[in-house]
This record gives structure tokens, C-alpha cells and sequence, in this order.
């Protein structure tokens, strides 16, 4: 249902794809660096914060985007190696490889009106979903746009409709 | 809590007797009691299966049950039992494992793993499918149109 629910939705989008203005794929400077998240500690060493009833405290808001597009099966160069084995430097290229093939595979996305995938729909794009970062990113793009001279007021009214803080779709 | 291009937030919220999770993606949400409440009956089946969980340590593990066989995850059937792990590997990290055993699908059970990250600033939003609002704007402009239509043909 929720793969139906997200095709139609990308179906809806594909409709407006006849008059599609000319998009270009996100920059890799454009891209927001990882989440600086806490290193971690050698697995079963960490302790975690309680809860006033003695659990585990895991409330809170967690996100996963960043780990979209891995395999779902290990690629033959794998082959016999374990998370361990990988140093940070390799990890990081395998993560900057993941991160070129999502924009290799999206090369339609824009936020302008008829391009067949709106860019926000993609928070996988960015590696750390990072969303006020994205917002930024918006913004400087809306500025481009306002001064493009091609703009209709279709344009003008999709551009000034920003999610705002919701996600549109 | 299979990434997709969006709506891959997820807010947890722990109690003594439960944990429940909310996904952004259509906004479903699982409560998970810990009190060692029994499966409910196997007539009944549902979208997001029938939960229980319990600490083992630092892990909670959530066995799922009960599922229906309208929404299969890669072909499961109605039969399978997920096993899904939660241990907090660090501050920022919270590592999901699951397992899926389902014997009428995969010869012998199968388990993948990645990490959820603790970030308050990527909160839930609201699904909603309003892009640009076309929908409604079409919507309206239809209606409109349909009743000009209608007025014409009663002349």
C-alpha cells in the first residue's frame, strides 16, 4: 500500500514531465556533509542512559535516510568481508560512491514546475538529510530562479511554495 | 523503517509497559507492549502485524506476528515472524537489526542490520500529498469547470 501510495504520487509528478523545463543534477559541493554523529564505542561497551524505570533510553527522533541505497545484496567485491574489515577510508568512498549513483540515477530532478521529480522529495539525495541544510540550499536556488527570465507565474507560485516545514508531495 | 527517497524519520517514545514507534512515511504507528502480553488470536491479522517486545539487556527485541498477506515484505507470507533488535551502540546511534523467519518464503531465517541515527532536529513532518498544491487547485478548477459545464447545458 505505502509503495502504491508513493507511486501514485511519483505518477502525479510524471504527468506534468511533457513540459518539463531543463533541470541539472545537484552539485557535489552542493551535497551537506554527514551528521557528526558521537564515534562509536567498541560494540557492548557502551552504556546507555536509563529511564527513571531502569530501561534503556531510546526515546527520541531517529532518521535512516542515509542508509538508502546500499545493496541489498552483498556485491561480489565483498565477498568474504565483515563491517570490520573496512577501514574509515574505504567506508567514506563506498559512501561517496552510494551518494554519485543516487544522482547518476535521478537526472530529471528539479524544483521547477514539470520536471518529473521534485529535488526535496529526495532526502536520500543528501547523505545526512540534513534538512535545514537542504532548506538553505532551497533558498539559494529560489534566488537563481527569481532572477531566470523563462519563470512563469505557474513558477513563481510552485517556487513560493515551499514545504515551509512540511513535506510536500 | 526501510529508507526510501523520504519520509525516513522515526520518533520513539518508551513508557514502562510499551514503546511506540511512529514512522513519517504515511504515518503508521506500532505500539509495542512489553508487559509479556500474549499474541492475540491468529484469526486475526493486520497490516503492521501484532507486536511484543521486552529488554534483553540493552537490546529491545520485538517478535511480530499476526501479519496479513496484503502488504508482503520481498514475497513473505502471511506466516512470518520478524525479529527486530534495538540496541543503542552510542550516543547518536541506535543499531535496528531484524530477522525475518518465514519458512514458507526463505529456506532458513535471514537477518540484516543498519544504524538509525538520534537527531531531534530531523522530527516527524506531516505525509501529505500536496505538491504545490496542484492537486487542489485542480481539483477546484475541475469543479468549476463541471459547473459551468452544467449551467451551459441548461440553457
Amino acid at each position: 500500500m505505502k509503495q502504491a501510495f508513493v507511486l501514485a504520487c511519483v505518477a502525479v509528478a510524471a504527468a506534468f514531465g511533457a513540459q518539463a523545463q531543463t533541470s541539472a543534477p545537484i552539485k557535489a559541493e552542493e551535497v551537506p556533509q554527514h551528521k557528526k554523529i558521537a564515534p562509536l564505542p567498541p560494540r557492548g561497551t557502551y552504556v546507555p542512559v536509563k529511564t527513571s524505570w531502569g530501561d534503556p533510553a531510546i526515546a527520541g527522533a531517529y532518521n535512516n535516510s542515509d542508509e538508502t541505497g546500499i545493496p541489498f545484496e552483498r556485491p561480489a567485491e565483498f565477498a568474504g568481508r565483515t563491517l570490520d574489515s573496512f577501514t574509515p577510508e574505504e567506508l567514506a568512498k563506498i559512501t561517496q560512491q552510494r551518494q554519485e549513483q543516487t544522482i547518476e540515477r535521478n537526472p530529471t530532478l528539479s524544483e521547477f514546475p514539470g520536471a518529473t521529480s521534485p529535488m526535496h522529495w529526495f532526502e536520500n539525495y543528501f547523505a545526512a538529510n540534513t534538512r535545514r541544510s537542504s532548506a538553505r540550499r532551497r533558498a539559494r536556488r529560489h534566488a537563481k530562479a527569481a532572477a531566470r527570465p523563462t519563470h512563469t507565474s505557474t513558477a513563481a507560485c510552485t517556487t513560493g511554495a515551499s514545504r515551509a516545514g512540511s513535506q510536500a508531495r | 523503517m526501510m529508507p526510501a527517497i523520504y519520509g525516513n524519520s522515526y520518533q520513539i517514545m518508551q513508557s514502562p509497559d510499551a514503546v511506540t514507534i511512529t514512522y513519517e512515511m504515511i504515518h503508521d504507528t506500532r505500539v509495542i507492549p512489553l508487559d509479556g502480553r500474549k499474541h492475540i488470536d491468529s484469526s486475526i491479522r493486520q497490516y503492521l502485524g501484532d507486536a511484543r517486545g521486552h529488554w534483553e539487556g540493552p537490546t529491545l527485541v520485538v517478535e511480530t506476528t499476526n501479519f496479513n498477506d496484503k502488504v508482503p515484505f520481498r514475497g513473505s507470507s502471511r506466516d512470518l515472524k520478524m525479529i527486530e533488535r534495538f540496541t543503542v551502540l552510542g550516543p547518536d546511534t541506535l543499531e535496528w537489526a531484524v530477522t525475518f523467519d518465514d519458512p514458507h518464503t526463505w529456506p532458513q531465517p535471514w537477518t540484516f542490520a543498519m544504524n538509525l541515527t538520534h537527531d531531534e532536529s530531523q522530527p516527524l513532518f506531516e505525509y501529505a500529498c500536496h505538491e504545490g498544491n496542484y492537486g487542489l487547485h485542480n481539483i477546484l478548477s475541475s469543479a468549476r469547470a463541471e459547473e459551468a459545464a452544467a449551467k451551459r447545458g441548461k440553457k
